[in-house]
């Protein structure tokens, strides 16, 4: 024990954790540092703003359409899911256990997957101008172009809604019926017991899930690569762009600090919210 | 305030029968307990009373309206439950200001209604407090008040002072009782704790097996009790199994296999009939010296006995029967002892075998 609490063995802990810190420092916060330095650093090597100076002038739209993009996807999918997770929680219908089933299967799905079933799924000729062109809603010779923001916020819907909808229902699962039915037994019906009383009590909940459902989308590459053709796009694919063609890893770099900077403050704020749920418990 | 009104009210999940044909009244104004077992059917009759639970059969009435599939929200009834159920998020003032925003009272008329009812429940003051800022018994005492700041048809209580520790539920029996009669509010509250029902009612409704077996007074269900059931559910009995042996103008003589006599009252009883006889433990009465004078005078053998503060709970062998007494505090018998014991035939219960 006493070698355990750090006596004549107190190495022995450290070189146990000496493998996972030397993964994190090398394939985490060796690259982090370096992006950075990069990012101030010009051709000559020289301390400078130039290549942040490119990114806004070349990318500045770009930065606004990700997080545009993000919010956009975020909003919705977060209002689709407390629909649905709160249909899941509070109906015991069949429809609702196959909804909670099916609103699953999208979890599993990788990035990829999804961006190429939507490239047919939303292309001018694909399955779903075909089907709105049958049901006569659209001309099939002007279809829908959807290969641009709301094409990609539909495939950020369809990607994000079940992972939002698993935790946020992970979270109503959890509260006790009685609350619902002492809401009831107050007056409350289905709409005041959702609004006032499930969500509130799920609130740090659906905050972790919007936190996580944004950072995911502001970095997600193969959704916008495969979706949006053309100007504008997200800045990931502008950072792959900008290594790719131009092997021009410092505006590349300066632009992660972008990405840095918007997921950093959302991660922040997760953080806060973690640590003040688990001290203070709400 | 209205009666409630159960009419063969049945409720079945799966292949279980959780409430059978429950014909029940309860008057305008009185507290009526509900008094079984675990999974007696007694939670789960309040829940249909409530609408949490719609009878697969039956109807329930609240006065002359029926509500049988009325949606909770609608009925017009207070519920207290087990675990209390305060929403967290919130504070005292709006769990209990909740109900009445939603029913667009004015928010002068809120303050003042929830004010009442926290003066009711001696929790002035406790308004800006969080339900994690309460203790059980304050948290308690804030569900009974969200129940009746709404000025309810009917009080529901399921099992709500059971997560309180014994002194202060002991405490809170008195309490509810006294509001329940300050209020003339009617309010059906379900238990299996017998003492708390006796205590508390005005009826006590005995379930077992999602049937009602004896409804009346608690006087009447613990001196009368219906069957051997209700005998051994409330209060503690001895049970002795017996044949009538004879009928006489006067009595009747009771025999059991191992031949043991006693004398009971004549009431209905037949020759030839087989019966249970009840014995309360403050029944058995402990002689100094045998009587020939007295009737069922017996010579008992202690199996042991164990202090419990203010008596001593004894347990004695009488032919193969076992009964059970309580002596006063004093000198605690040792098994084996030979004890004079006195049944008086007036008060031995006799419930159908």
């Amino acid at each position: 024990m006493k070698g355990l609490r750090g006596g004549t063995g107190g190495f022995l802990p450290l070189f146990l954790l000496l493998p996972a810190v030397a993964f994190i420092l090398v394939m985490y916060v060796y690259p982090f540092a370096l992006s950075i330095i990069r990012s101030f650093t010009d051709e000559a090597g020289s301390l400078s703003l130039v290549n942040y100076h490119k990114a806004v002038s070349l990318y500045g739209r770009d930065i606004l359409f990700s997080i545009q993009v993000a919010v956009l996807g975020t909003l919705i999918s977060t209002g689709l899911s407390l629909a649905l997770a709160a249909y899941i929680r509070l109906s015991d219908s069949r429809v609702a256990r196959l909804v909670n089933s099916m609103s699953r299967l999208g979890i599993f799905l990788p990035y990829v997957v999804v961006a190429q079933m939507m490239r047919s799924f939303l292309a001018p000729h694909g399955l779903l101008n075909v089907l709105l062109a049958n049901m006569g809603l659209v001309d099939i010779d002007t279809p829908l172009q959807l290969f641009n923001i709301r094409g990609l916020t539909f495939g950020f819907l369809w990607k994000e809604t079940p992972f939002i909808t698993f935790i946020v229902l992970s979270g109503l699962q959890v509260i006790d019926d009685t609350y619902i039915e002492a809401a009831r037994s107050v007056g409350a019906r289905t709409r005041h017991v959702i609004l006032r009383i499930l969500l509130p009590m799920i609130k740090p909940t659906i905050a972790i899930a919007v936190v996580l459902t944004f950072c995911t989308i502001v970095s997600t590459f193969t959704l916008p690569y495969m979706i949006v053709a053309g100007n504008p796009t997200t800045v990931t694919v502008d950072i792959a762009h900008r290594v790719t063609y131009f092997g021009d890893y410092r505006v590349a770099s300066a632009l992660g600090v972008f990405l840095y900077l918007i997921v950093g403050a959302m991660a922040i704020y997760y953080l806060r919210r973690t640590v003040r749920e688990e001290v203070y418990g709400y | 305030m209205p009666e409630v009104k159960l009419d063969g009210v049945t409720k079945r999940y799966g292949k279980v029968t959780a409430v059978d044909r429950l014909d029940l009244v309860v008057r305008d104004g009185e507290i009526l307990t509900l008094l079984g077992p675990s999974g007696c059917g007694k939670t789960t009759t309040l829940r249909c009373i409530a609408g949490f639970v719609v009878p697969d059969e039956g109807r329930i009435f609240l006065g002359e309206e029926e509500v049988t599939r009325l949606p909770p929200e609608k009925r017009d009834i207070g519920f207290v439950f087990q675990n209390y159920a305060l929403w967290p998020h919130m504070t005292v003032f709006q769990n209990l200001a909740f109900g009445l925003q939603l029913r667009r009272t004015p928010k002068e008329e809120i303050g003042k209604r929830v004010r009442e009812v926290l003066s009711l429940v001696r929790l002035s003051g406790m308004e800006d407090r969080y339900p994690r800022q309460l203790s059980g018994g304050q948290q308690q005492r804030v569900a009974l008040a969200r129940a009746l700041v709404l000025r309810p048809r009917v009080l529901l209580l399921d099992e709500p002072l059971s997560n309180l520790d014994a002194k202060l539920r002991e405490e809170m029996r008195f309490e509810i009782r006294e509001l329940q009669r300050q209020l003339g509010i009617t309010a059906i509250y379900v238990t299996h704790d017998q003492a708390e029902a006796l205590v508390l009612s005005d009826r006590i409704a005995v379930l077992n097996e999602g049937r009602l077996v004896q409804l009346g007074t608690p006087e009447e269900i613990y001196q009368r009790p219906a069957n051997r059931f209700v005998a051994g559910f409330i209060g503690l009995s001895s049970f002795v199994e017996a044949r009538v042996a004879s009928v006489e103008a006067d009595g009747a003589t009771l025999e059991t296999e191992d031949g043991v006599r006693f004398r009971v009252p004549k009431g209905s009883l037949a020759e030839g009939q087989t019966i249970v006889l009840a014995i309360r433990p403050e029944h058995v009465e402990i002689l100094a010296a045998p009587s020939e004078e007295l009737e069922n005078v017996f010579q008992a053998e202690v199996l042991r006995a164990a202090y419990l503060g203010n008596s001593i709970d004894c347990r004695l062998r009488l032919g193969k029967w076992e009964l059970r007494t309580q002596l006063p505090p004093g000198k605690i018998p040792s098994p084996g002892e030979k004890l004079w014991i006195r049944l008086p035939p007036e008060k031995l219960i006799l419930v159908e075998a």
